[in-house]
C-alpha cells in the first residue's frame, strides 16, 4: 500500500459546456489525483469522460470551477501552464502520421518542447524506445510496419519523451488482444515506477481498471456518482449504477449476475433527467430521486457516493 | 446421428500478398448441430474473420479458391452458395458502419427480404414490425421509417439482428457483435441473442476474442491459433481445464484469472511465415525439438480435441 501522497491535480466543481447549445458535458465534477497513483475514470460512452480529460489537459475551456496542478491554479492558462500533463490517444495508430518514420514523429514532440539538438534527440529517442520494450531500430520504420501492440508502445514513448508528471491514458488497451493487453498494462506499471508518473486512466473495461487502478471514479451523464479506493469500490459498490456496471461484465464461469440488467440506453445531454440523473434507469428509485439531486456523502473516509438510497440497499453479491 | 447443420472439413484458405502466399486457414474442421452454438475464439490475425467469410462466400479478392468442404444442411457451400443466401443470417461487428446512412432502416432490410424471402412487400413489412418487436426496438412500426442516425448504438445492433433474422435463417453467424458497445448495452444484446437463438432453434456461430462473452453464450468452443484449430470442446470443460498450452496461457491473461500481468511471450506469426511443425512452438513453454519438426495432429479425446501431444504436461 502506497502512503498518502501530495495532490498533483485537482478539479473543483468543474463545469464544461460544449457548442452553441451549451450542453453541459461535465457538470460539477470534483476530483483529486495524488502524485504517484493510478486513478481510474469509468463510465459509458457519452458520459463526459473524454471532455473531462480535455478540460484537465487545458484543451477545452471551462465554464466554471477550478483546476490546480501541483498547487498552482491553472484553470484559465490553456495548454501553456500544463506541459506536465500529457495525453495518450485511444488509437495511437491513427495518431501517427503514416508518411513519417517513427523516429521523425518522436523527434517532432521534442522539437516543439525545446529540445532541438539532433544528437540529444536521437539519444533520448533510443533510450525511450528501449524503455517501452522496443528495438531502437524501429525508429526507421513507418507506422504501418508495426503491430497494434507496437503502435501502442510508440504512442506511450512519444508522450514520455516529454517527461510529463501526469499522463492521461484514454482506453489504453481498447482493441488489443488479451495477451498484448496484459503486456501493455505491465509496461505501464513499470514505466510509472521508473519515471515517477501519475496516471489518469479512462476506460470502460472494468477488468482493466480493477487490475491497475488505486482509486476509481464512476461517471454518469456529466457527474461523478461514486469515488473510492479500487478495492472497496469493487468489494462493496454503493451506487446502483456502479453495481449495474460491475454486474454487466461477462465472467469466465458463465454465471449471470443477480442484479437486473439496466434498461434503456444512456440518456442524452440534450434531455438530462431532473433530480438524480440516473433515476429513469435505476432499479431502486423512489419518488424523491426524480425531484432532488442527491448530495455527495461519505461512505467511509475516501469513499464517496451520490445516491439517496446508498444506506438502505445492500450490495448484490 | 442427425446431420450437422454446418460441417467444415479440411478448410484451407490462402491470400496472395506482396510478401508471398499467406496461409490464413489450414485444415480447419468444425461442426454445429441444428440448434447448437459454437464460439470461435482467438487473437487478431488467427483467421477468425476469414473463416466467417469463407462460410458466407464473401472472401476478399486475392484469396485462393478454398480447399476442403463447407457443408450447410448437407450441401457444399464451396460449390456455390447462392441457394443458401437468407438461410444464414449474419450480424456484423460494427453497427455504425453496417447501415447505409442515406436509406431508411426499414427499406434496407426489406431489400434483403425482397431478394431472399417469399411473400409480398406488405407481408414483409408486417413481419419486420414483428421482428423489431422481438428485438425490443422502441416503437417498432415507426422505427421502419427512421434513418440509422436516429438510433443509438445498441438500437442499431438490434436492427442488424433483426436484419439477420429477416429471412428465417437456420444458422446465425455473429462477428464480435458487441465489441463496439458499452458493457451495459453488451449485456442486453447478449441476453437478446441468447433468447432469440433458443426460441427459434437456430444454430449459432459466434466469433469473439472475449472468453467471458463466450461463456455466457456458447455450448462449444473452438480455439484458433495461426489459422489452425488448437483446441475444441464443450465451453465449460475448455474454460475450466484448458489443455492446449496456448489456451492455458491465454486464459491466464483473463482479468478473472490473472494473478500477474504475464501476457504470452512473442507474437502471433505472420501468415506468410508460419513456423514449421506446431505453429505455437516458438512461444510455447512446453516445446521440444519434435514440436518444430512435424505439425501435431488434432487428438480427439471424448467430446474434446486438442492439437498438442503434451497437453497433459503441467507448466514447470
Amino acid at each position: 500500500m502506497r502512503c498518502r501522497l501530495a495532490e498533483l491535480l485537482t478539479a473543483q466543481d468543474l463545469v464544461v459546456e460544449l457548442g452553441r447549445d451549451r450542453l453541459r458535458a461535465v457538470d460539477g465534477v470534483s476530483l483529486s489525483i495524488a502524485a504517484g497513483e493510478t486513478f481510474g475514470l469509468v463510465g459509458e460512452s457519452g458520459c463526459g469522460k473524454t471532455t473531462l480529460a480535455r478540460a484537465l489537459l487545458g484543451l477545452q475551456g471551462v465554464a466554471a470551477g477550478r483546476i490546480t496542478l501541483a498547487g498552482a491554479t491553472v484553470t484559465a492558462t490553456g495548454r501553456a501552464g500544463r506541459a506536465a500533463v500529457q495525453y495518450v490517444h485511444q488509437d495511437p495508430g491513427a495518431a501517427l502520421d503514416p508518411w513519417w518514420r517513427i523516429g521523425a514523429t518522436l523527434a517532432e514532440g521534442l522539437t516543439i518542447h525545446g529540445v532541438t539538438d539532433r544528437a540529444e534527440q536521437q539519444a533520448r529517442i533510443a533510450e525511450m524506445l528501449a524503455a517501452v520494450g522496443l528495438d531502437p531500430a524501429l525508429g526507421a520504420r513507418f507506422p504501418h510496419e508495426l503491430s497494434g501492440g507496437q503502435q501502442r508502445r510508440i504512442g506511450i514513448a512519444r508522450i514520455l519523451l516529454l517527461r510529463p508528471r501526469l499522463v492521461i491514458l484514454d482506453e489504453p488497451t481498447a482493441g488489443l488482444d488479451l495477451s498484448v493487453q496484459a503486456a501493455v498494462l505491465r509496461l505501464l506499471a513499470a514505466l510509472r515506477d521508473r519515471f515517477g508518473l501519475t496516471y489518469l486512466l479512462i476506460s470502460h473495461d472494468l477488468g482493466v481498471v480493477r487490475r491497475v487502478c488505486d482509486r476509481i471514479a464512476v461517471m454518469y451523464l456529466g457527474r461523478i456518482v461514486e469515488t473510492g479506493a479500487a478495492a472497496s469500490l469493487f468489494a462493496a459498490p454503493r451506487h446502483p449504477y456502479t453495481r449495474a456496471l460491475l454486474a454487466a461484465a461477462p465472467h469466465l464461469d458463465g454465471r449471470e449476475s443477480a442484479a437486473p440488467p439496466l434498461s434503456g440506453d444512456p440518456p442524452s445531454l440534450r434531455a438530462i433527467p431532473g433530480g438524480c440523473r440516473f433515476h429513469p434507469r435505476c432499479p431502486i428509485a423512489i419518488p424523491v430521486c426524480a425531484t432532488t439531486a442527491p448530495a455527495v456523502e461519505n461512505v467511509t473516509a475516501g469513499h464517496q457516493v451520490a445516491c439517496h438510497r446508498w444506506q438502505e440497499e445492500s450490495p448484490h453479491a | 446421428m442427425t446431420q450437422p447443420l454446418l460441417a467444415v472439413e479440411g478448410l484451407a484458405v490462402a491470400l496472395r500478398t506482396d510478401h508471398g502466399l499467406a496461409r490464413i486457414l489450414d485444415d480447419v474442421a468444425l461442426t454445429i448441430p441444428p440448434g447448437g452454438s459454437l464460439g470461435v475464439v482467438g487473437e487478431s490475425g488467427c483467421g477468425k474473420s476469414t473463416l466467417l467469410r469463407a462460410i458466407l462466400g464473401i472472401l476478399p479478392k486475392g484469396a485462393t479458391t478454398p480447399s476442403g468442404r463447407i457443408r450447410f444442411q448437407g450441401r457444399d457451400l464451396l460449390a456455390g452458395a447462392d441457394w443458401a443466401r437468407g438461410r444464414i443470417g449474419f450480424v456484423p461487428q460494427d453497427p455504425y458502419l453496417s447501415l447505409n446512412p442515406v436509406f431508411r432502416a426499414g427499406d434496407q432490410i426489406l431489400e434483403i427480404m425482397r431478394r431472399h424471402a417469399p411473400g409480398s412487400r406488405a407481408d414483409h413489412r408486417r413481419k419486420l414490425v414483428e421482428l423489431f418487436r422481438a428485438v425490443q426496438l422502441p416503437e417498432p412500426a415507426a422505427a421502419l421509417d427512421k434513418y440509422p442516425h436516429q438510433f443509438s448504438g445498441g438500437q442499431r445492433q438490434r436492427l442488424l439482428i433483426a436484419a439477420a433474422l429477416a429471412c428465417d435463417p437456420a444458422l446465425l453467424i455473429a462477428d464480435e457483435p458487441t465489441t463496439a458497445l458499452d458493457v451495459t448495452t453488451q449485456r442486453e444484446i447478449l441476453g437478446l441473442l441468447k433468447r432469440l437463438v433458443a426460441e427459434r432453434g437456430l444454430g449459432l456461430l459466434f466469433v469473439t476474442h472475449d472468453f467471458g462473452v463466450l461463456a455466457t453464450l456458447c455450448d462449444r468452443v473452438a480455439v484458433l491459433y495461426a489459422g489452425q484449430v488448437a483446441e475444441l470442446g464443450p465451453t465449460r470443460a475448455v474454460l475450466d481445464t484448458p489443455w492446449h498450452p496456448y489456451t492455458r496461457l491465454l486464459l491466464a491473461c483473463h482479468p478473472d484469472r490473472a494473478t500477474t500481468l504475464a501476457g504470452i511471450p512473442g507474437t502471433v506469426p505472420a501468415a506468410t511465415a508460419q513456423p514449421s511443425g506446431c505453429r505455437f512452438h516458438p512461444r510455447c513453454p512446453l516445446a521440444q525439438p519434435a514440436c518444430a519438426a512435424a505439425p501435431p495432429a488434432l487428438l480427439a479425446l471424448g467430446e474434446r480435441a486438442v492439437a498438442c501431444p503434451r497437453h497433459e504436461v503441467p507448466f514447470g
